[in-house]
């Protein structure tokens, strides 16, 4: 069996994003740069003391826009794992958790057994946390994370997919490698 | 018509459609009562909360927020007008609520009528919240 498997989330992740890296550059390349990545790769190129080329100018933007996404996307997933931690310590069992961080705003959905979402000790505790998250990422980003909960009974992860939540992992099935490892 | 009586709309017909035995094909109406809670639940707690200063600006609508908060998108301005102005409870039952109503459509619309019950209480929580308790009147005192 695969280790990369098991604990896998973080390496399963870089997977995912670097498999998606074109994705991105490609739609920013396509006109749609930050206007922030713009003036910086103009300022260098005058701070530099030398005219850049259309070339250099599109090559510097390009790895300016990776480097951001990826520090976005790896916060991202740094926070959700947060949260998915959080709970734990307190007895919550988090189901599974499906990220689109290919979006403007990066989009996170934890799922949690029904009868959690019911219970308001719960309700309250996994919400504060999410809250706090939230705001983590909009001070480091000037950007927006889209967090919540759903139920994991009754769950389309087919349309999830579908609505752009590209990666995913099931914590559950995760626990129940790890427990047959242990043994 | 006032932001907190579209609040008091909203909330009668979710209560309605909870209490009532209103169907279609025998299936009560769960998935809008959680939908309709909160519809009501944003507007008794913008009626509330606005108008407010946020980083030096005056805002009255959810528009001003928006741009104060520097945010691009109304839900998430109001989710943090919510979390900066209200209870750590309420906040909560806010966001229940929406994730409720806007990731149905990943469960297939299958809400219980538990979920449904939940979703009245939490908007009754709100709907306390944001309502101030009378102003206690000075009692005459009878002339003697």
């Amino acid at each position: 069996m695969n280790p990369e498997e098991i604990e896998g989330g973080t390496a399963l992740f870089y997977k995912y994003i670097i498999q998606h890296q074109d994705q991105v550059s490609k739609h920013y390349i396509d006109g749609y740069y930050h206007v922030d990545i713009v003036a910086e790769a103009y300022n260098q190129g005058f701070k530099d003391g030398k005219e850049s080329g259309k070339k250099d100018f599109v090559e510097e933007m390009r790895k300016n826009t990776l480097e951001k996404f990826f520090r976005r996307a790896t916060q991202v997933y740094v926070l959700t794992k947060t949260v998915v931690e959080f709970l734990n310590r307190n007895k919550y069992k988090v189901v599974s958790i499906y990220l689109d961080v290919l979006a403007q705003c990066p989009r996170v959905i934890i799922s949690i057994n029904d009868s959690l979402l019911i219970d308001d000790e719960f309700v309250k505790t996994s919400y504060t946390k999410i809250s706090e998250m939230k705001r983590i990422f909009s001070e480091l980003f000037d950007s927006n994370l889209d967090m919540g909960l759903v139920s994991s009974d009754s769950l389309d992860a087919g349309l999830l997919k579908a609505d752009g939540f590209g990666y995913s992992e099931n914590l559950a099935t995760n626990e129940h490698k790890k427990a047959r490892r242990k043994k | 018509m006032s932001t907190r009586k579209q609040g008091e709309r909203n909330s009668k017909l979710s209560n309605t459609l909870f209490t009532e035995n209103i169907t279609f094909e025998n299936k009560k109406f769960y998935d809008w009562v959680v939908t309709i809670s909160f519809y009501a639940a944003i507007h008794y707690l913008e009626d509330f909360i606005l108008p407010k200063t946020i980083n030096s600006q005056n805002c009255i609508n959810l528009n001003e927020v928006k741009s104060a908060y520097k945010m691009p998108r109304r839900h998430e301005a109001r989710e943090r007008l919510v979390w900066d102005n209200m209870s750590t409870d309420i906040a909560a039952y806010y966001s229940w609520l929406d994730n409720k109503s806007r990731f149905a459509r990943y469960t297939t619309f299958k809400v219980t009528i538990t979920e449904a019950e939940k979703a009245q209480d939490y908007l009754n929580k709100i709907i306390n919240a944001c309502t101030p308790p009378p102003t206690s009147k000075a009692v005459s005192q009878p002339i003697t």
